[in-house]
């Protein structure tokens, strides 16, 4: 009785299924209804099937078995030709090509002003027209995003006004600005277009050189874009982009300003006598050689006027008794030696600090870990009235100080500051206020540390707090890597003694318990 | 229906008192949270794709140590005959043993989700891509689990139906490389028969509801035969 229910059950089912695929609107739509018709229909063969008899009366019932057993497989394979000819795929990948990234609906969901954009795409593209949908989606479900979609082939006339001469050109239009992104299919370019476009001025980065600070070289050493085939790259247009670039270099951080609408371009302390005003945040990033007293003027005249200073200094950065004097105006100190943390590190290497909690402050927000490579110490040594300081990131308070060539300098020294961000008047001044961050490390910045986990974000929101740079949403800086995890010594530990050690060991146990009771 | 479920906790109990599923599982565990660990360590990915290819090769070798003995222990131990002759029709031995050895199955995967979970607390998984693998997975053990049941059928000897099934396992993951070498449309056929042809796209989370019949249709047309088989001894 129960064997004839469910025949019926699957009969009614497969038939519905096909009823319903035969009357979908759209194909995909169909081929599931198919899908589950045909799921029934199989389930409902071999309920019959199972029912043929074993054995038949007769000399050729070997004959009757083979043929069974090949009209199964015969069956089968008609089966999955049928199935394969109406198939259906799905993305099931959460940053799948047909969902728009996370930067893009960022800033499309805080869209203040109309933006009109128009993508000359190559319909022969796959990843063109897929680009296209998803933006067409994004315009549909925003009202500022106004968008259209030109095929650069057909609209020849269009593309010549706006001056396009590529394919996959998307023109960003908003407020009388315009940016243009030449051949992509990467929709994480447009939303840092957009933002450029919106932002309205861009803000110069003046990088303070002449003391052997990687920046020096940033024009002079090669470097280029390069693409790594993964499993994520194959999916995500831009997901394999990298750069193959000097490990020391700061290309990255570089290529991250550029994308937001900032301007960088050096500042050779040895020709300037005051900084010049079109620089929106001054940065000395990893210098290697001390300070002449003029250049400490500079920077000393450069702050008392609401100068917007980053400063960001390797263990092996000589500070000099006149820069130290500068800084305890404020209240700072640098000190010498690499943090050591045996507590909160990345991987098995205590040098290289890691930073997991930090207290509020603009430039913390939404951050991860971030991991300090061989960094200095620093110390908040006085409150200065007038100036707010705060300690941005801090390492553990096991932590400890080596010097440079490897012996430990005394005994443990609590959690030693790595950033401090100031803000306020300087001492004696009664101007504009400055804004003053320093990182007892510089190596965070460069190529070879700037994708770890935050470490690109905190250095991009860094200068944006520096520029007052609160137009749009804060987006993640590209930071041109693979996307990567990255665990403490501590959490390595702990992953490998569960996973490996007590996960099989507790399941070996039971299996023990079991024997012992049967006994 | 009764009859049935007698059968199937027989079944269970049969797997899961003895401490052979205990070793199964946990040297399973050792081997998949020692490969989680190095690949998550070394490549520092937030993904389970490599666990995945993993475990789908684990079960082309622990599989037909599971289903070897289903029928064959039942032969050699002389109590085929007694079960056959009581009241219960071969599709409820047959299914019975199936579901028993696909509940192990199940618990080896429910148990490695511990890596799913790991990768959650560290970082921001793509949960799409994990959850088809697991389905894919599941599907792969399905159908593995009844060809090596029709193996157990077929012969009377546990160490033949374990090698007879681990022989058309293997075949079956590397069939595909032969099928690039024949002619249209031969390639096309020998190319879908490969198993891993059809469980790649699960582990990417790019999948086609064609690989899903491909395994469903491969654990019924074996089931199938079981049965048959079971029915002509």
């Amino acid at each position: 009785m129960i064997e004839k229910l469910i025949q019926v059950v699957l009969f009614v089912l497969a038939l519905g299924f096909a009823v319903a695929g035969a009357f979908s609107a759209d194909e995909d739509t169909a081929n599931v209804f198919y899908f589950g018709a045909w799921c029934a229909a199989l389930l409902l063969i071999f309920a019959l099937a199972i029912r043929i008899p074993l054995y038949l009366r007769l000399p050729a019932s070997g004959v009757w078995n083979a043929g069974i057993v090949l009209a199964a497989f015969g069956i089968i394979l008609l089966a999955n030709i049928a199935l394969y000819r109406h198939d259906t795929h799905f993305d099931v990948t959460l940053s799948g090509r047909f969902t728009a990234p996370p930067e893009l609906e960022t800033v499309a969901r805080n869209l203040k002003t109309d933006v009109h954009l128009t993508y000359f795409y190559n319909e022969q593209d796959d990843d063109a027209r897929t680009a296209k949908e998803v933006l067409a989606a994004i315009a549909h479900k925003r009202s500022h995003f106004r968008f259209r979609a030109l095929d650069l082939d057909k609209e020849v006339v269009v593309a010549r006004d706006y001056g396009v001469q590529v394919y996959n050109t998307v023109v960003v239009e908003a407020e009388g600005h315009r940016a243009e992104v030449p051949n992509t299919v990467d929709l994480r370019e447009v939303a840092f277009a957009i933002q450029r476009v919106l932002s309205h001025k861009n803000p110069v980065v003046c990088f303070f050189v002449g003391h052997g600070e990687p920046y020096e070289t940033v024009d002079r050493t090669h470097w280029h874009l390069s693409h790594v085939e993964t499993l994520q790259a194959r999916d995500v247009p831009g997901g394999g982009d990298t750069i193959e670039a000097p490990p020391a270099g700061v290309q990255r951080l570089k290529l991250a300003l550029e994308r937001i609408g900032y301007v960088d371009r050096a500042l050779p302390a040895p020709m300037v006598t005051a900084v010049p005003n079109d620089c929106a945040v001054v940065v000395d990033l990893g210098p290697r050689r001390a300070y002449t007293p003029e250049e400490m003027k500079v920077l000393e005249n450069y702050l008392a006027r609401g100068g917007r200073l980053l400063l960001m200094y390797d263990p092996d950065f000589p500070v000099s008794p006149e820069l130290g004097a500068l800084l305890r105006k404020i209240g700072l100190e640098v000190g010498d030696g690499v943090v050591i943390d045996p507590v909160n590190h990345y991987e098995a290497e205590e040098d290289k600090v890691a930073v997991p909690y930090y207290p509020p402050h603009p430039i913390t927000q939404d951050l991860a870990l971030t991991v300090f490579p061989g960094a200095r110490p620093l110390r908040l040594a006085e409150r200065i009235p007038g100036i707010a300081a705060t300690v941005l990131a801090s390492t553990s308070k096991d932590s400890y100080l080596r010097a440079i060539n490897g012996a430990r300098l005394g005994s443990s020294e609590g959690p030693v500051a790595l950033v401090i961000a100031e803000q306020g008047q300087w001492p004696g001044e009664a101007g504009k206020p400055f804004r003053l961050v320093l990182m007892g490390n510089a190596s965070i910045a460069t190529n070879a540390f700037f994708p770890y986990v935050s470490n690109g974000d905190l250095v991009v929101a860094t200068i944006r707090w520096l520029a007052e740079d609160t137009n749009g949403p804060r987006l993640k800086p590209l930071t041109y890597s693979l996307p990567e995890l990255r665990l403490t010594h501590h959490e390595m530990q702990i992953t490998f003694l569960v996973l490996v050690v007590f996960l099989p060991l507790a399941v070996a146990l039971l299996g023990g318990v079991v024997w012992w009771r049967r006994r | 229906m009764k009859t049935f479920a007698a059968l199937l906790v027989k079944e269970e109990k049969a797997i899961f008192t003895t401490p052979i599923a205990y070793v199964v599982i946990a040297v399973f565990l050792l081997i998949m949270g020692y490969t989680f660990t190095l690949t998550l360590f070394m490549s520092h990915a937030a993904s389970l794709v490599h666990v995945f290819f993993q475990i789908y090769v684990l079960f082309l070798l622990t599989v037909p140590i599971i289903t070897m003995r289903l029928i064959a222990e039942e032969r050699r131990l002389r109590t085929l005959e007694v079960l056959l002759t009581a009241p219960v029709s071969e599709v409820s031995v047959i299914l019975s043993k199936y579901l028993a050895s696909m509940s192990l199955i199940a618990v080896m995967l429910l148990l490695s989700g511990a890596y799913a979970i790991t990768l959650a607390i560290f970082g921001q998984p793509d949960w799409g891509p994990i959850f088809s693998g697991y389905l894919g997975l599941l599907l792969h053990a399905s159908a593995l689990v009844a060809v090596g049941l029709l193996a157990s059928c077929l012969v009377s000897n546990q160490i033949v139906a374990a090698v007879m099934s681990l022989s058309l396992f293997l075949l079956l993951w590397i069939i595909d490389k032969l099928g690039y070498l024949l002619p249209d449309p031969f390639n096309a056929l020998v190319v879908n028969m490969s198993f891993l042809v059809h469980f790649r796209t699960f582990a990417t989370g790019s999948l086609f509801l064609s690989d899903a019949g491909f395994f469903i249709s491969v654990a019924l047309l074996g089931l199938f035969l079981s049965i048959r088989a079971l029915g002509q001894r």
